[in-house]
This record gives structure tokens, C-alpha cells and sequence, in this order.
């Protein structure tokens, strides 16, 4: 590799055009290719016919899109949070539940499960800024996750029908929301999988909930 | 009622402030009325102030600005350490220490024995009331 350049002054280099060219070793690539610079080929341009306009041109300015070059890295994980690691939940419906963590998804949130059997909760997503790491670390077996991906746990949208008030007070029309089977037979399996893994102390533990008392001081806590 | 512990050269201390808390340190010199100079082994010799020190029990036999060598050397004689250890207030700081460390799961594991103990104590409690006094009617 070049030496970098050194710079006297922002945006002036040290050396002259000779000398760069020496540093950056432009005249090995020139030998390696016969005495020239490699040059990449050019596209075959659609010749025009001869003296002939084109027919068409557009009238209006037609909006180039910006070009976006950022590519979405995954969220990195802290450190505390690897696969088998027992996770406290702090905000939402299952807040200061203890669960497993799985694994992260693409979309960067953290696969987690109670598991259900245990202390309620499914197998579902959740954001690693709501979420305590412990150091209480679970030896997962072998599991398959393949079925759960983000689009697993895309809600299927309801068809909102306009309610009129006939629909309104006709309560017994209302229809519940039902999981499906298959919903329910992942969740069994993966439980099924997962149990036997578990101390009785730690089924004991993942079905309590974390809770503050008085006289904790949370930041002073280690977990 | 006279002082037991006194502020003097080899007396052994306990620096009971910020980062360095429950370090047990040796004086080995006064500089003031406030401030001590204080060594260890392993650690640096440097000032701290009185209002930082609690002193402790031990005395250990050196000099004045004794060196590493021989406060180690005095330190391993009179056994110092394990005896702070084992007095009561070395007993009191390591379990607070070890208190501190227990993670989220050892707190789980803690309340449950506590909540064991509880119910068998209360058990056999409540057999002895039963046996002690038989119901009136």
C-alpha cells in the first residue's frame, strides 16, 4: 500500500506531482499493464443516426433522485446480551418479565420467549433499549428459528369496515381476534425445546417477575 | 475514658471515601493536623486526609517513612490483614461487598430460601402454640 500523504496545510500536500507519484506507486501499476494506466471500458454508446434529431425530448425537467448511498447496519448488541442471556423487559404489557433471549433479527430487535409455558410471553420482538441484560446466562440447545423472522410478527391488518350503528351496539356480530394454529403450535415446540433445558431454580426464576423494593438503588445494582 | 487508638506512625487505617473505600492503609507519616501520609503494599504512597481515615486496632512496628520493604516485612508480622478480615468489622465489610455482587438471579435464589426458612420455622411455631396451649371451649 501508498504511504498516505502528508499534508503542509489543509488540502496541500507535502510533496510535489513527482514525488506522489512515486509514493503512491502509480508507475508500478503503468509497468504491470504495459506502459499505461488501466482504463475501464467504455459502454458502447447507442450511436444516433446521422443528421437526424432525436424525435422526442422531454418538456419538463424530470427530478433526478437523489443518490443514497447509507446502508442500514445491523444494531450492535452490548456486550451482556448473547444468546442464552436471561433479559428483564421494562417497558410494554410483559414490563419486568423475565425472559430468554434467542436471538437478534435483521431489523436489529431481539428475538425473546418466556418461555410462554413459564411466565406468559410468546415469542416476540422486543427493542434492546427496553430491556436489562443479566448475567444470568441460559445453555440453549439446538434451535430451530428459521420460522421466526420480522415478518412472522407482522400484524395482519384488519379490514376496518365502517361501523354504522347497527354494527355498533350489535356486540355478538363483533368477532374476536384469533391466533392461528400455526402460531400456536411454534410457540409449543419451541417451548417443548426449551424447557428441559432449564433448572427447576431457573423456571422459578423466569416465572417471577423483577420488581423494585424499597432501598434499591438500580443504578447501583448489579444484575 | 481515654482513647484506645491513636493517630501515629505504623497505625494501621481504613479509608472509608470514594473509590478507594474499605483500602486498608498504614500511616507513615503526619504531616498535619489534617493530613496523613499513608502507604501499602501494592499501592502507592501518597496524602490523604483525615477526615478520610478511619482508624482501626492495628498498629504495625516501622519507622518513620519506612520503606515498602520493611512495612511489608512488619505487616506479615504482626498479620494484619487476616486478623481485619477477621475481626468483626472486616466481617462486616466483606459481607456488605459481598452483598453488593449478588447478581439479579442470586437475589431470586436469596428470597426464596428466605421464604423456605419462614415457612418452617412458622410450622413447627405453630405446632409448639397448638401443644402449649390447648383451645378453650
Amino acid at each position: 500500500m501508498a504511504k498516505p500523504a502528508t499534508f503542509v496545510a489543509r488540502g496541500i500536500t507535502a510533496e510535489g506531482r513527482a514525488k506522489t507519484y512515486k509514493r503512491k506507486g502509480l508507475w508500478a501499476i503503468k509497468k504491470k499493464n504495459g506502459g499505461k494506466f488501466p482504463a475501464p471500458a467504455k459502454k458502447a454508446v447507442a450511436k444516433q443516426a446521422e443528421g437526424k434529431a432525436p424525435r422526442f425530448y422531454p418538456a419538463d425537467d424530470v427530478p433526478k433522485p437523489l443518490s443514497h448511498n447509507a446502508v442500514h447496519k445491523q444494531t450492535k448488541l452490548r456486550a451482556s446480551i448473547t444468546p442464552g442471556t436471561v433479559l428483564i423487559l421494562l417497558a410494554g404489557r410483559f414490563k419486568g418479565k423475565r425472559v430468554i433471549f434467542l436471538g437478534q433479527l435483521p431489523s436489529g430487535l431481539l428475538l425473546v420467549t418466556g418461555p410462554f409455558k413459564l411466565n406468559g410471553v410468546p415469542v416476540r420482538r422486543v427493542n434492546a433499549a427496553y430491556v436489562i441484560g443479566t448475567s444470568t446466562k441460559v445453555s440453549l440447545p439446538k434451535l430451530d428459528l428459521s420460522k421466526f423472522t420480522d415478518s412472522y410478527f407482522k400484524a395482519v391488518e384488519s379490514k376496518s369496515s365502517k361501523k354504522g350503528e347497527k354494527e355498533f351496539f350489535d356486540q355478538s356480530e363483533a368477532k374476536k381476534n384469533v391466533l392461528s394454529q400455526e402460531y400456536i403450535a411454534n410457540q409449543k415446540t419451541l417451548d417443548a425445546a426449551l424447557l428441559p433445558a432449564l433448572s427447576a431454580d431457573l423456571k422459578g426464576y423466569l416465572s417471577t417477575r423483577f420488581t423494585l423494593k424499597d432501598g434499591d438503588r438500580p443504578h447501583l445494582m448489579k444484575f | 475514658m481515654p482513647f484506645k487508638r491513636y493517630v501515629e506512625i505504623g497505625r494501621v487505617a481504613l479509608i472509608n471515601y470514594g473509590p478507594e473505600f474499605g483500602k486498608l492503609v498504614v500511616i507513615t507519616d503526619v504531616i498535619d493536623q489534617n493530613r496523613a501520609l499513608v502507604d501499602f503494599p501494592e499501592q502507592e504512597r501518597r496524602v490523604v486526609n483525615f477526615k478520610r481515615l478511619a482508624i482501626t486496632d492495628f498498629k504495625v512496628d516501622i519507622k518513620r517513612h519506612a520503606v515498602k520493604k520493611d512495612l511489608k516485612k512488619a505487616l506479615a508480622d504482626a498479620d494484619v490483614v487476616a486478623k481485619f478480615a477477621a475481626s468483626s468489622w472486616g466481617q462486616k465489610l466483606a459481607k456488605q461487598a459481598a452483598k453488593a455482587a449478588t447478581t439479579d438471579f442470586d437475589r431470586y435464589k436469596a428470597t426464596v430460601a428466605k421464604a423456605k426458612k419462614a415457612r418452617a420455622v412458622r410450622k413447627v411455631l405453630n405446632g409448639l402454640k397448638k401443644t402449649a396451649a390447648p383451645k378453650k371451649k
